[in-house]
């Protein structure tokens, strides 16, 4: 019996920072990246909140236009290569990834490690480049742009290059712990959505963080002795530039979702205690998406001198993204048909994160349709459309994840009531701020327009008070994870009757589980509830 | 269908906007409608399918094949649908029409530069109403992109690289245009309105604003515009022999005319024999010349007297006199010499 295992929890014992960070074991690393992500996260919130309320303000009035033009490059910066791309695999996935498989660890804990210290070293590299001056390039990083400051731009560069070296270890790990250590008697079948997800983003980050790395030495190059690679007068080709950017960029955004659909699959299939309806048709489409998102990159090129041909292939590839998505849809919506559904924080955020990533998917036939893309490229609507699915997706997915494996990582229940004010807050605050953003872009609002139009002023304005409610509810939800962990109500095994391997095991885990022999996942009629400790028990484990 | 244009996308001002609104109205009955779908599904299973005890569990369910078939089927044709209005749109905009009205457009940080077919070269785009217009496209420094929405126009420009857009205005206004924004210190110097003419409207306005007057010195300005006019199909600048006299060093010559009466040929006279050409006729020349009351205004005639000054060594003499006494008398007598 696990739950009663004499070992010690992964978070008892040697409790100093250098044993965390010295530690190879996936659940304290899957820790420490949650803190340093929500020091990222705080940073990139509090940097849209500037810029949306100094844009609201008006031209200059509490920001100079130089300073709202950095902090919208920072913004995107932090968030999109230091946020959402490790987000979702760093933590939930170094979590649970090994407890799913019954796996010891993942296959490669050293290189975890590295991978961990890598990613705060490209932190620390941010960090000195924005007290450096920050930059002006863009979250796109173009060349030429007014740039800014060379020291900045170099410990970017730096920054983006070991973040790319982390990405791809993480990548590798997770790729070889699934295709080398699931329980040999598995089918493909019989692996959790979530497995599946985290495989699509392992052969992602494989394929498309060497563009990142990259990327990542051109701007840190192009600042040394007057390199100037990516410099106008140096001769830059700005089109290869932007294709290149591209063809790394728009896998990425795929990196920031494929996990957000595991994480949702899982906590709908749990609190409707039946299986992902259609088998492996949702993990083909999670494959689906991860193939179309290598040739979607001349996506965001329609305008932008590349030939008519390439944008009308790039448009017929990218619409064909629809397809995977409606399987996904579809099947999120037959699990929850006659599924004996339960509504839990988890779930909340599960299903604003599912409409929200809907939201955003369908704004992406607006964007990848030619005329209306060309109408509607480099306007707040494709900002709308990258923040239903980033923040809307990813993020609102993570929380519902952290909600859901919180019991399991701590050992604690959370608090359901400040947990769905919580939701709640984060959906309107979601819908508030991003959903204007499609309509003045629509009327021709484009991005990093200091200066915008009288008219468009309502739209903007909710679009604050949406940024205020957002980062309300997301105080709430950190401030109800953390007193949870520490003094919530003691949690069980498994507490929401989850029917995959890491519920099968002590909660918080121990801090060397053996290897286990799990069970075939989703066999939620083998479980029984008892209303004594709260706890569904699993008749194999029991046996 | 829904006319949800009017709230969403701005005020169509071009021929492509139309097929272009048709789609994005068609994408929002789509999306509403996906969604409607998605959030009704959600919210019905919800109140249908609660968990009433601990154990209960849900019914595994299993898609048909025809179901499997159909989620493959309907979306592939939706949005191959939804690819062929984009492309038909789209191919729209990428030929411009032969013959179309072309205007080289150069994307500047400190602002644009639109070059009309005549070489005149202005700060603003001002286009023809009902006329094709083919802008072609250039940086001379970055990444810059022009946004027209109610044109639903928008190209980006790099240096080293023409780009092409073409469209046709339908209603006389002004628009929005815009600077797709990349990067840097965005001071708003390259947002303006793109100005939509009546076709004769926009000659007036391309040739009062092409005029030599505001784009030259005095003495070039009416070195152009003695040709405008015509002077120079009768009248020479370098002495010979014409219908007319010759311009050179007419000024402040002495002139005789017909009825025997002499003057010198200062600036009154000069302007009075152009502007009524046959009050005094100078002797040995026929009173042909055309008067030019009304069709020269005073500051062409300043430039076409400077010019005329310029091509007489007493006019030049002035201006270096002028230039000593720091009189602002600009490159006078510079030209020609």
């Amino acid at each position: 019996m696990q739950e009663h295992s004499p070992q010690a929890s992964y978070l008892a014992g040697s409790a100093g920072l250098r044993s965390w960070l010295a530690s190879t074991d996936h659940k304290r690393i899957a820790i420490s990246y949650l803190a340093g992500l929500f020091s990222i996260l705080l940073l990139g919130v509090t940097f849209a909140q500037f810029l949306r309320m100094g844009a609201q303000a008006g031209d200059g009035a509490v920001l100079a236009g130089g300073v709202l033009g950095k902090l919208s490059s920072l913004h995107g910066i932090v968030m999109v290569f230091f946020f959402v791309l490790p987000a979702i695999p760093a933590t939930l996935g170094n979590f649970v990834l090994p407890l799913m498989l019954g796996a010891k660890d993942l296959a490669y804990p050293r290189l975890n490690r590295l991978a961990l210290h890598l990613y705060l070293c490209s932190g620390l590299c941010l960090v000195i480049a924005i007290v450096a001056g920050a930059v002006d390039t863009g979250w796109t990083l173009l060349p030429a742009t007014g740039g800014g400051q060379a020291t900045a731009q170099f410990f970017l560069g730096l920054g983006l290059h070991l973040l790319a070296l982390n990405l791809i270890l993480t990548g590798l790990n997770f790729v070889v712990t699934i295709t080398r250590m699931r329980p040999a008697h598995w089918s493909g079948a019989d692996l959790p959505v979530m497995v599946w997800s985290l495989f699509a983003v392992g052969v992602l980050l494989i394929l498309c963080g060497p563009f990142l790395g990259g990327i990542g030495l051109l701007v840190a190059g192009s600042q040394l002795g007057n390199a100037g690679w990516l410099s106008v007068a140096g001769g830059v080709d700005l089109l290869g530039y932007r294709q290149l950017f591209w063809f790394f960029s728009h896998p990425a955004l795929f990196v920031a979702v494929l996990p957000a659909i595991g994480v949702v699959s899982e906590i709908l299939a749990t609190f409707s205690r039946k299986p992902v309806s259609g088998g492996l048709q949702v993990p083909i489409s999670i494959w689906a998406l991860a193939g179309l998102s290598f040739v979607g990159w001349g996506t965001h090129l329609f305008a932008g001198g590349q030939s008519p041909l390439s944008s009308t292939v790039f448009s017929a590839l990218s619409l064909l993204v629809a397809i995977p998505a409606t399987y996904i849809a579809y099947h999120w919506l037959a699990t929850l048909h006659r599924g004996a559904i339960e509504i839990t924080t988890p779930l909340l955020f599960a299903l604003a994160a599912l409409m929200q990533l809907a939201v955003g998917a369908l704004s992406g036939l607006f964007i990848g349709a030619l005329s209306t893309g060309i109408h509607l490229e480099s306007s707040t609507f494709v900002v709308g459309h990258l923040h239903y699915l980033l923040a809307g997706g990813t993020l609102t997915a993570l929380l519902a994840g952290l909600y859901y494996w919180w019991p399991k990582m701590f050992g604690r229940r959370t608090n359901a009531r400040w947990g769905n004010l919580g939701a709640g807050l984060i959906f309107l605050g979601i819908n508030l701020a991003f959903f204007p953003t499609f309509i003045a872009g629509a009327a021709g609002l484009l991005t990093r327009s200091a200066a915008a139009d009288p008219a468009f002023g309502p739209a903007l304005g909710l679009a604050t008070v949406g940024i205020g409610i957002f980062s309300l509810g997301l105080l709430v939800v950190v401030f109800n994870l953390l007193h949870s962990a520490i003094s919530g109500e003691p949690a069980p095994a498994n507490p929401w009757g989850g029917a995959t391997a890491e519920w099968a095991i002590a909660s918080p885990p121990p801090l060397a589980a053996d290897a286990t022999d799990p069970a075939i996942p989703y066999d939620f009629g083998a479980q029984e509830f008892d209303p004594q400790t709260g706890n569904y028990r699993t008749a194999s484990v029991e046996g | 269908m829904v006319d949800l244009s009017g709230s969403w996308l701005p005020e169509a001002a071009a021929t492509a906007a139309e097929r272009t609104d048709l789609l994005f109205v068609a994408l929002l009955v789509i999306a509403g409608a996906c969604l409607a779908l998605l959030g009704g599904g959600i919210d019905l299973f919800l109140l249908r399918y609660r968990r009433r005890s601990p154990d209960e569990t849900g019914q595994a369910t299993k898609p048909s094949r025809l179901v499997s078939g159909m989620l493959f089927v309907i979306p592939l044709l939706v949005v191959g649908a939804i690819f062929m209005a984009g492309f038909g749109g789209f191919v729209d905009q990428v030929v411009a029409p032969y013959g179309a009205y072309e205007i080289q457009v150069e994307g500047r940080s400190e602002g644009w530069q639109f070059t009309y077919p005549n070489g005149f070269a202005h700060d603003t785009l001002h286009v023809p109403a009902l006329q094709p217009v083919k802008l072609t496209l250039t940086s001379a420094d970055g990444l810059h992109g022009i946004r027209i929405p109610a044109f639903r126009l928008s190209r980006d420009m790099l240096p080293g690289k023409e780009t092409e857009a073409w469209f046709t205005a339908t209603q006389p206004g002004e628009y929005p245009l815009l600077a797709a924004a990349y990067g840097g210190d965005q001071s708003g110097a390259m947002n303006g309105q793109v100005f939509v003419h009546d076709a004769a409207v926009f000659d007036d306005w391309l040739r009062s604003a092409a005029s030599p007057l505001d784009r030259l010195p005095p003495i070039e300005a009416g070195e152009v515009l003695i040709g405008t006019f015509g002077c120079t199909a009768c009248h020479t600048p370098t002495g010979l022999p014409g219908v007319g006299p010759t311009f050179k060093d007419l000024y402040r010559s002495q002139r005789t005319f017909a009825d025997g009466t002499q003057a010198v040929a200062d600036v009154e006279y000069l302007s009075e024999s152009i502007l009524s050409s046959t009050a005094r006729v100078v002797a040995g020349f026929q009173a042909v010349m055309p008067n030019f009351e009304g069709q020269i205004g005073d500051r062409e005639m300043d430039a076409i007297i400077a010019y005329l000054k310029s091509l007489s060594e007493a006019g030049t003499l002035e201006a270096a006199a002028a230039e000593a006494d720091e009189v602002e008398q600009p490159t006078l007598g510079q030209e020609d010499q």
